[in-house]
């Protein structure tokens, strides 16, 4: 029995007792188990995980001025999540919680419509600012060192309150999440300046993550 | 014996002599073999697509060349992943090159200020690209003591593949004051960053 060079796909050589039809069906099945190795595969590169919530109503009326706070936690009681492929189902869509432990890339973005519950303080900003702090080494050994990734959007308001407002992150990790523990974190801020009341999250914001592709290379 | 019309897989016919069915068994292994090992080249290719992005890691001043409406390509210090040979930082610092043909996502967040602003003057950073399909995505601010701070992505199509990385403005994150005043120092915050991945062929 001699066996292909790359898949090692068994075939008869000459020295072989002469039992085609057993050949055969080895060779068959090797074939049938290696396709399904191969679908399985694709299936996986193809079915990249991802992650999108939205707000479906206003967000509490807590948000005070110039102190960055937690975009998640700003609306909350009001996300619901439009899609979840990672199999691990959370509201807070920029966690890398269900992404696995292969390193890769992703990219995060978060698209903000807020508005003062109040008086409208008129042309002050309104910043979101999205950050991974990304393992440098592995993780479980001391001490831990990290980098963060970071990008941000200031937008000025007009005099009329609403502002709406994105912004996006594309980052590597080689830690990406085991399991539940995740390695890097991701965390989405907003911030504003209107002084002259609290500033709510509206309807229609959007978190989402997703996995762009493997890294093998840093 | 003959083969499959699509993947030349060879396999016997009734008028093969029975002696020969090893060596025609072992013909169809070593064809199988190949195509199958040709898919697993093309499965790495799809978890592993070209993706590159740029950065600056320290807050520096950069003397912006120019003035009114004149871009200025920001000069980045730090490839912080590039897994296409899409970047040559030490010939051009400011741009990317698409070195495959297809679509691209590419996109990135600029803070940066220029000093002695000018009441009601814009700044606009924007990321474009010169290929035949010129994609351009931006965002503009005012003109204020506070930094600029903008981000933006988009969809790309590029027609052929590209050869030279660093060489060709494929795309290229710049900022531009669209207000009265002329050039002067830029200063780029440390995070300002660039990035592009490959999503499909043509």
């Amino acid at each position: 029995m001699e066996l292909t060079p790359n898949e090692r796909f068994p075939y008869p050589d000459g020295n072989d007792p002469g039992n085609g039809a057993l050949d055969l069906q080895a060779l068959a099945e090797s074939i049938d188990a290696k396709a399904q190795i191969q679908l399985t595969n694709f299936r996986t590169k193809l079915n990249k995980k991802m992650r999108v919530a939205r707000l479906i109503g206003t967000g509490p009326n807590s948000i005070g001025a110039n102190a960055f706070g937690d975009v998640f936690t700003m609306g909350a009681g009001q996300w619901s999540i439009l899609i979840d492929t990672t199999g691990t189902f959370l509201l807070d869509a920029s966690s890398l919680n269900g992404f696995g432990p292969e390193p890769g890339i992703f990219r995060v973005g978060c698209h903000l419509s807020s508005n003062p519950v109040g008086v409208v303080t008129a042309n002050t900003y309104r910043e979101l600012r999205i950050s991974a702090t990304v393992p440098t080494n592995d993780p479980s050994l001391f001490p831990a060192n990290t980098t963060i990734k970071r990008s941000l959007s200031k937008v000025f308001e007009a005099s009329t309150g609403f502002v709406s407002q994105t912004c996006e992150l594309e980052f590597a990790t080689l830690f990406p999440a085991q399991g539940a523990n995740v390695v890097t974190t991701v965390n989405v801020e907003f911030q504003h300046g209107n002084t002259g009341s609290n500033v709510q999250l509206l309807a229609s914001t959007l978190l989402y993550t997703y996995r762009v592709c493997d890294i093998e290379v840093l | 014996m003959t083969a499959t019309t699509t993947w030349a897989i060879p396999y016997a016919i009734s008028t093969d002599r029975l002696c020969d069915g090893d060596d025609i068994t072992a013909s169809m292994a070593l064809r199988v073999d190949a195509i199958m090992t040709a898919f697993d080249a093309d499965l790495d290719f799809l978890g592993s697509q070209p993706a590159v992005r740029l950065q600056f890691n320290i807050t520096t001043t950069q003397t912006q060349v120019g003035g009114t409406n004149s871009p200025f390509g920001f000069p980045f210090d730090t490839v912080d992943y590039d897994t296409n040979n899409m970047s040559n930082i030490s010939v051009d610092p400011t741009t990317i090159t698409y070195r495959r043909a297809g679509y691209y996502a590419f996109g990135g967040s600029a803070t940066f200020q220029i000093p002695t602003p000018t009441s009601g003057a814009q700044y606009a950073s924007k990321i474009f690209s010169t290929v035949a399909v010129n994609s351009v995505c931006g965002q503009s601010t005012r003109d204020s003591s506070d930094n600029a701070e903008v981000s933006c992505s988009a969809l790309n199509r590029v027609p052929v593949d590209r050869t030279v990385p660093g060489a060709e403005a494929e795309i290229d994150n710049e900022v531009e004051r669209t207000g009265p005043v002329g050039g002067g120092p830029l200063t780029v915050f440390t995070y300002t960053n660039m990035y592009a991945h490959w999503i499909a062929d043509l």
